[in-house]
């Protein structure tokens, strides 16, 4: 008898229709029919080949020769089945919020003030989203005010305008490390204008336009986060929402900018009350294996979620309305024209954004 | 938790383990201080009194040495040089200062080992002393708890070899951790290969022949089904394992990545009779934590090849999902406590 066992890092999941293989150590993902996924017990294929005849043996041929190319799959022998354990599917991360967005509209916000307060709920990382034009000067005082504190990394998102200058924007996070990713969006020429020495960032053009927060939550496979990271958060917590936190652009404190539900404004509320708030953390629990439609999904736990746009707006677990998979037909269709979701477009008031 | 006792933290600026367990040490509010090798020691003083004090004053903050419950050696050392003024030398200045702190330096080890001993009696994970364990200790009490390592000769004797043994089995490494080239009189001395000269030296061992070789440590290459890394921390066991043989260009180190096709990782339980004699290893080499190198060879057994104290442990925390950082962090906390 032939044991093929999965390697621990890709990991079988199944769907309605099929069923696919994460391989979360190369960021990868294989689909692979029922039939298939049938004849493993767990992560073993136990092939006893005697049994089969001619036709059926040249399939299993097939499987195992797509297993083993592709490194999915090893031979193991009975004995040595102990010093494989499965990979830990438990996650743990050293804060109460890994990260924070702040977007930015009219004027001015007072950040001196809120950073003090995102080092004291130990969040290290921050992302600014400008919904108007910036002056250079703004992102180097954002810079030095963050150079000293405990926050890791930061990146921002300008739209582009006259002052977007590359020399500039290439001086400005070479000046300053923290300073991860500096994105210009709505730019005609999608380009990569430079890359930090250490290789993690830069400075970045493209062509979408990220006017405003509707933009966000579109699902598709592009965006798939095929990592043990993602993998294993999204087996207990809700993996767009969990544990952050954001400023929208009236200064309002909500779990993601694009959610109605405020907590209060940072004018007057402390993050960390708001952090605290079993209220405010009630999202981070909804799992993937509970939402309509994604908990038959075989991409469930390499898909972020959208919590903010919703196929039914009044159902919290309703699955996101932008998306266009269906796992019971394995079909992708384009989400907006589905005549379904016509009156969850409305209620966002997503009409306009759409027809663009 | 008492008011006044500290973890003390021991590591280089740019070391992102010690980072991640810094995160931990946050969440949990634990008190701490972190002293990295390029940081400048403001002040020392160890006092001999009705009791033995040792303070010093770094990046502002100061240290009573008697408050430390707990301590992690990560790597690098706590600086007593006064490194400020380098900069502003020129080339005449730098010389003399360059001889000056060589023998400044090992009139100031005696005071080190007295600060790191001084850590001794409390909860300690490694110490700078770990540096010191040579591979031939290593090897001789490896094999005395009980553990298989490869036929290995320390030589400087380098036709002996080649007339004795069958020479293409060997792979040539340093005789602790640094590989030497010496050019003295035109004349090239080495010691060791480099891991990317490994593949050369397994087909060609004759190319040493006729050199001049400095000792160096000729191991016996062990077909391998898989390799394995397994971090200790203070009996626990977190090991991994690397299936290089899958993969042409890295059978010899996997260190020869290949970016596209990485070698697979994952998690993997030593026997529960290895570890235990792993155990007894640490035990004599009185290391409290390290990492692991071992062969699983064709025939299933399990071959020793070295243990470093301050090895790396991110990779194989993150490919296995080890919460390796945290675990580290809770022991420095349960030593304050
Ligand atoms: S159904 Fe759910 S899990 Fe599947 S692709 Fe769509 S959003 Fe992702």
């Amino acid at each position: 008898m032939m044991l093929l066992k999965l390697f621990a890092n890709c990991i079988l999941l199944k769907g309605a229709t099929r069923a696919v293989i994460c391989d979360l150590q190369r960021s990868n993902y294989h689909l692979i029919p029922m039939s298939l996924f049938d004849l493993f017990d767990e992560d073993m294929l136990k092939l006893n080949f005697n049994i089969y005849n001619k036709q059926q043996k040249s399939i299993l041929y097939e499987y195992v020769e797509f297993l083993t190319a592709n490194e999915l799959a090893f031979t193991i022998s009975q004995n040595e089945l102990e010093l494989f354990p499965k990979l830990s599917l438990e996650w743990d991360y050293p804060s109460k919020i890994t990260n924070i967005i702040i977007d930015i509209k009219h004027g001015k916000i007072d950040l001196s003030n809120i950073i003090s307060q995102i080092e004291d709920l130990r969040c290290y990382y921050l992302q600014f989203r400008f919904f108007r034009p910036v002056q250079m000067d703004e992102i180097i005082s954002i810079g030095n005010l963050l150079f000293d504190s405990l926050i890791h990394g930061f990146e921002a998102l300008i739209p582009n305008a006259d002052t977007v200058d590359e020399v500039a924007l290439t001086n400005i996070v070479n000046l300053f490390p923290k300073l991860k990713n500096l994105i210009v969006y709505n730019h005609p020429e999608e380009k990569e204008v430079c890359i930090t020495s250490d290789n993690v960032g830069g400075v970045f053009f493209i062509n979408s336009n990220i006017s405003s927060a509707m933009h966000c939550g579109v699902i598709h496979p592009a965006y798939f986060a095929i990592n043990i990271e993602t993998f294993t958060e999204s087996q207990h917590h809700n993996s767009c929402l969990n544990r952050k936190i954001s400023i929208d652009v009236d200064g309002e404190i909500k779990n993601c900018p694009s959610l109605a539900k405020s907590y209060g404004n940072i004018k007057d509320t402390k993050l960390i009350d708001v952090v605290n708030n079993p209220e405010f953390q009630k999202v981070w629990h909804i799992k993937k294996d509970e939402i309509t439609k994604c908990k038959d999904c075989e991409f469930r736990h390499i898909c972020t979620d959208c919590r903010a746009y919703l196929e039914n707006p009044e159902d919290r677990y309703s699955a996101p309305l932008k998306c266009g998979y269906n796992p019971y037909t394995c079909e992708w269709e384009e989400w907006s024209s589905n005549p379904l979701k016509k009156q969850a477009i409305e209620h966002y008031g997503m009409q306009e954004l759409i027809n663009l | 938790m008492e008011q006044d006792s500290e973890i003390l933290i021991i590591s280089d600026e740019s070391e992102k383990s010690t980072d991640q367990v810094l995160k931990y040490l946050l969440y949990y509010d634990a008190k701490f201080i972190r002293i990295n090798g390029s940081d400048i020691i403001e002040k020392i003083e160890i006092i001999f009194d009705e009791k033995e004090e040792i303070q010093l004053v770094c990046k502002d903050v100061e240290l009573n040495f008697n408050k430390v419950k707990s301590s992690w050696y990560r790597r690098g050392k706590i600086n007593l040089l006064p490194v400020g003024h380098y900069q502003k030398m020129n080339g005449d200045e730098m010389q003399f200062y360059g001889q000056y702190l060589e023998h400044y330096g090992k009139e100031l080890k005696g005071i080190l080992t007295f600060i790191h001993n001084s850590l001794k009696s409390r909860k300690q994970i490694n110490s700078i002393h770990d540096n010191d364990i040579s591979k031939l200790s290593q090897l001789s009490l490896a094999k005395s708890c009980g553990l298989k390592i490869p036929f290995t000769i320390f030589s400087n004797n380098i036709e002996n070899i080649l007339k004795q043994y069958e020479p293409n089995i060997f792979i040539v490494k340093a005789i602790n951790f640094h590989v030497f080239r010496l050019n003295v009189n035109n004349c090239k001395w080495i010691c060791g290969a480099n891991s990317s000269e490994l593949i050369d030296n397994e087909i060609d061992f004759q190319k040493y022949s006729g050199k001049n070789i400095l000792i160096s440590c000729f191991q016996k290459y062990v077909a391998k089904k898989i390799e394995i890394r397994t971090f200790f921390l203070l009996g626990k066991f977190y090991s991994m394992a690397i299936f290089s043989q899958q993969n042409e260009k890295t059978k010899i180190d996997f260190r020869h990545y290949d970016f596209e096709r990485p070698n697979r990782t994952v998690p993997f339980k030593l026997p529960v009779v290895i570890e235990k004699r792993i155990e007894r290893l640490m035990r004599k080499l009185k290391l409290s934590s390290g990492s692991l190198d071992i062969i699983y060879t064709l025939d299933g057994e399990y071959i020793f090849l070295e243990v470093n104290p301050i090895g790396q442990f991110d990779w194989l925390a993150r490919s296995c999902n080890y919460p390796i950082e945290k675990q580290i962090a809770k022991e420095l906390i349960d030593g304050i406590k």
